[in-house]
């Protein structure tokens, strides 16, 4: 073999470990841009579930201060919030979708009882109870809020 | 159809009830309790029955958007189970069962019992 033969089989190796080199990039990139897309998403649901926390907060002031026409508007938008995070998120566990199916069975069956108390123009029998619901389900919530929170960057 | 399933979700709910393994809670009515999976709910509660002196009892499914899709009580379910009062005893039972867990009755006397026996057994 001539010196030229060996400076081709160096270019044809050098062009493989530039290629190879090339790929392991693009999968790192790949990963790195799932990584970021699953990030983004979690952001936005723990996000999402703040403002849902935040509003059952709102909507116990609003029973306290017997605002039954407005409190009814928070019911509904706070459960299709909550429909949103528990369908748009699949690193929910059953445990986590559990708690949010039944804060929407709740929110569901208070509306009712407000609804129906505000056809008769009366406040709802017990009030201090349904506070006392929503905040038990506030309670069971905050840990899936801090799970979404410390899977970002994962 | 749907009387036929609303019945064998009564029996495997109370099987599942007997063995401990479902986790009830309360609800916004202190005589309703339900039971949350993670696409739907279910719920038994009991109202004072129109015609006999006991009670009725309600099982209702929930789904996903907390819509109640069906609802039956143990006089609508009583023509499917063999034995007479069959569904009543059934749904009795496991309304009974979920309003200890959920009140956590059970845990409570458990508790209590433990109490007193460490106690007891200081004297002996």
């Amino acid at each position: 073999m001539i010196l030229t033969d060996y400076l081709s089989i160096a270019g044809l190796l050098l062009t493989l470990l530039g290629f190879t080199v090339t790929i392991l990039n693009v999968r790192k990139a790949r990963r790195l841009t799932e990584q970021l897309r699953g990030d983004l998403k979690r952001i936005d649901a723990a996000s999402e579930l703040s403002s849902a926390i935040a509003c059952m907060t709102e909507i116990k002031t609003l029973h306290r201060m017997g605002q039954w026409f407005i409190v009814l508007d928070r019911y509904s938008s706070l459960r299709k919030s909550l429909i949103l995070i528990r369908e748009n998120n699949h690193d929910l566990n059953d445990e986590s979708k559990k708690i949010i199916q039944s804060t929407i069975s709740l929110l569901s069956a208070i509306e009712d009882i407000v609804e129906k108390s505000n056809n008769k123009k009366e406040p709802p029998e017990d009030v201090p109870k349904l506070n006392q619901i929503i905040s038990k389900q506030m309670d069971k919530m905050h840990p899936i809020l801090l799970e979404l929170q410390n899977k970002i960057g994962r | 159809m749907t009387i036929q399933k609303i019945g064998a979700i009564v029996v495997n709910l109370k099987k599942l009830t007997e063995k401990g393994k479902l986790e009830w809670e309360k609800t916004e009515k202190a005589d309703v309790f339900q039971l949350a999976f993670p696409n739907f709910t279910i719920r038994i509660s009991k109202r004072p029955s129109e015609v006999e002196p006991e009670d009725d009892y309600i099982i209702s499914v929930i789904d996903s958007e907390g819509v109640e899709i069906e609802s039956m009580s143990d006089v609508d379910l009583k023509s499917i189970y063999t034995l007479p009062g069959e569904a009543y005893r059934m749904m009795k039972y496991i309304w009974e069962s979920a309003r200890g867990y959920a009140l956590g009755v059970e845990q409570t006397l458990d508790i209590i019992i433990k109490e007193l026996e460490k106690k007891g057994s200081g004297f002996v």
